[in-house]
């Protein structure tokens, strides 16, 4: 099962539109839960000063929203 | 025999003085390519000769200028990574890649997480940037075998969730659907726009969709494995940005993320059968002579 970092809404507001690495943003998503979260790679690999508590953030599994236009392909 | 250019600047040459930066020499006599390997600022020879047979045999083939953006993924970083090979300058004007969520980048290409990654290509696919009769083609070089299980969306766009029209997507072996991989290009002139295989047992290799004026097809690893005509579809392809590694869903968000690693990407004007044979075999080439081949 895939962890992600479970981010609250406050949080989730501070990283958008922010690098965690050169050329690379920081992209919050909502699982099936519509929890805010972002990816262990974003976590792991971020180097951002401003940005480094995430690499604090609790993890928990990730289960996404299914797709409607997908899944009547 | 290649011909070295040297891509030194020469900056300050104001009567007094003359200042020029030192710079790397290419041995390539494409300037096309120079360009693009001095944007992304590779350098190893391996790479060099690779980008710059490519470009030689896109131009040979008479492939370049039916190519709005290139992502050739030489090098290891996203730095290196974002360049469009057809105008490689560092802007969204120039449809130079922009990285977003988890993404690994590597010398072998750049490895989404399925979970958030994603790059916006700034390739609006709007009917007025790809218009009929040369209609769009885009593709991706999976080095990720197998199904997805969840996401499977490569590249593409999308407008419409009510009725599934105004797509422009290309997905490989997608969750729902994991035997099965599918080109999705609305156009409107009654061509049905899934082209779909049914039954894709790899999921890595070099997927092309593209559409022409009787069909939409998908070819993968050179072989046309879908093609669909007829029908009375009256859509057009979606008015939004094109992303890599998910769809761009009307320009809200991205979905359907893949985690197939990408060593190749390209969206431009539709290609014929031939034509789609013979880039599979060029981009098959240029992973073969980077040692990435699949």
């Amino acid at each position: 099962m895939i962890q992600v970092g479970l981010l609250t809404i406050e949080q989730k507001d501070q990283l958008i539109g922010q690098l965690y690495a050169p050329d690379s943003y920081f992209n919050p998503i909502q699982d099936i839960e519509d929890n805010w979260v972002i990816s262990q790679e974003e976590m792991n690999e971020c180097i951002n000063e401003r940005c480094l508590w995430v690499k604090e953030l609790p993890l928990i599994p990730y289960l996404p929203k299914p797709d409607p236009i997908l899944e009547s392909l | 025999m290649k011909t070295s250019i040297n891509t030194n600047t020469v900056l300050g040459n104001t009567g007094k003085t003359s200042i020029v930066l030192p710079t790397f020499s290419y041995d390539c006599p494409d300037p096309d390519a120079v360009a693009f390997l001095s944007a992304a600022g590779v350098t190893d020879t391996l790479s060099v000769d690779a980008v710059c047979t490519l470009v030689t045999d896109l131009k040979t083939a008479g492939l370049w200028t039916k190519m709005t953006a290139v992502y050739p993924f030489v090098g290891s970083t996203p730095a290196s990574h974002k360049f469009n090979l057809i105008n490689p300058a560092d802007s969204d004007a120039a449809k130079r890649l922009v990285f977003n969520g988890g993404i690994i980048h590597s010398s072998t290409g750049a490895l989404p997480n399925g979970v958030n990654g994603y790059a916006n290509t700034f390739v609006n696919s709007d009917i007025a940037n790809f218009p009929i009769p040369d209609y769009i083609s885009f593709s991706y070089y999976s080095r990720t075998p197998g199904s997805h299980v969840t996401g499977g969306n490569v590249i593409g766009s999308f407008g419409n969730p009510a009725t599934q029209a105004t797509s422009a997507r290309l997905l490989i072996r997608f969750v729902g659907n994991p035997n099965s991989s599918i080109s999705v290009i609305n156009y409107p002139d009654g061509i049905q726009p899934n082209a779909s295989t049914t039954t894709d047992t790899d999921g890595s290799g070099y997927y092309i969709g593209t559409r022409t004026s009787s069909a939409s097809k998908l070819f993968i690893r050179g072989i046309l494995r879908g093609s669909a005509s007829g029908g009375t579809t009256t859509f057009s392809p979606p008015p939004v940005d094109m992303y890599l590694f998910a769809y761009n869903n009307r320009g809200i968000s991205a979905l359907n993320f893949t985690n197939k690693e990408c060593a190749f990407a390209h969206i431009g004007k539709g290609l014929s059968d031939a034509e789609c044979v013979t880039l599979s075999t060029i981009v098959n080439n240029f992973q073969t002579a980077l040692g990435r081949n699949v």
